[in-house]
């Protein structure tokens, strides 16, 4: 695992109807998650945290949902991966490291495979790791000669 | 902490805790913040790693715990998979066993005053995971999330995403320990 610069916890809620198989639900903007690059991810379930910050309830499993990443060059960096694969609980608690790469949060989405054991108005929890675009030009540390 | 992924060792540890609430009435509501305390040894300091701490009876507040290990030792670490937070000294709490730090998220800004961690879930810096047989544990030894930035302390805070004062009948405490350098 590398150290984490940043770190910002976003949601997707499933609505108020649970949608259905093959659906793809995009992430809303969140300015802070603009012009970034992602170096690592946790897709986190009930059983980590239970409530999101915006008072919704978690979905309690993983196993139906899969993300899709967009990078800024509308390049698929991830795609379908699986949720449950980033879930550092089911992981021996690593998170997965990536190649950092430009993030376009507002193209990328998740899909809903299988609905089982989702429910109405749930959420799923992303914890995004970054760096900006300053401190992706900055060495962490002096190189060494 | 190369076993465990993280390229840099810490030289200092530190565990500050955090008062969650202590007016049922005023100030246990959802998302509410509860700052850290003012704890001018880790202001400006190079923060290397978390962890959210499974129970909280500690008496020493500082240790210098040397380069090679990446935990506090367990004697000293009084860890279970069940008390999250818990009033120090004093007995379990929690109503039929819920985990508080599931609704515990933790927000970090760095010296800058600039937001590093938003909302990181307290439970994942705890460190647990499904072993083998598909429980959920907590070693003394386990993983600590690997940060990297120089925090200060005063503009962090604990918000909980439900009213926790339905969860446990004590006002609870949050115990980090920042591994810095």
């Amino acid at each position: 695992m590398k150290p984490i610069k940043n770190s910002y916890l976003i949601e997707v809620n499933l609505g108020s109807s649970v949608p259905g198989a093959g659906a793809n639900l995009t992430f809303q903007d969140y300015p802070q998650l603009r012009n970034i690059f992602v170096t690592g991810i946790e897709v986190l379930d009930a059983s980590t945290c239970a409530v999101s910050p915006s008072g919704k309830a978690v979905v309690t499993a993983l196993s139906g949902i899969t993300l899709t990443l967009i990078d800024k060059f509308n390049q698929e960096q991830l795609k379908q991966y699986p949720a449950v694969d980033l879930n550092p609980e089911v992981r021996s608690g690593f998170y997965r490291d990536f190649v950092p790469f430009p993030l376009q949060l507002t193209k990328s989405f998740i899909t809903i495979l299988s609905t089982t054991s989702l429910s109405a108005n749930q959420s799923v929890l992303l914890n995004i790791f970054y760096v900006t675009e300053a401190q992706a030009k900055t060495p962490s540390r002096p190189r060494l000669k | 902490m190369e076993n465990f992924g993280n390229n840099r060792e810490f030289i200092k540890a530190l565990r500050v805790n955090v008062q969650l609430y202590e007016d049922v009435v005023l100030n246990n509501k959802p998302n509410f913040r509860y700052y850290f305390p003012e704890t001018p040894a880790l202001d400006g300091k190079d923060i290397v790693g978390i962890k959210f701490n499974a129970g909280a009876s500690i008496t020493g507040q500082e240790e210098n715990v040397g380069q090679t290990i990446i935990d506090l030792p367990s004697a000293i670490i009084s860890e279970n998979s069940q008390g999250i937070v818990q009033q120090p000294a004093g007995p379990q709490f929690g109503v039929g066993g819920v985990d508080l730090d599931k609704y515990l998220l933790v927000t970090i800004y760095n010296e800058k005053n600039e937001q590093v961690i938003s909302n990181y879930p307290c439970h994942d810096l705890a460190g647990y995971y499904r072993n083998e047989n598909g429980s959920l544990v907590n070693e003394s030894l386990g993983k600590i999330r690997p940060f990297n930035f120089k925090i200060k302390i005063r503009n962090c805070f604990v918000s909980s995403t439900s009213d926790i004062s339905l969860l446990t009948q004590l006002p609870p405490i949050a115990c980090f320990t920042f591994y810095y350098r």
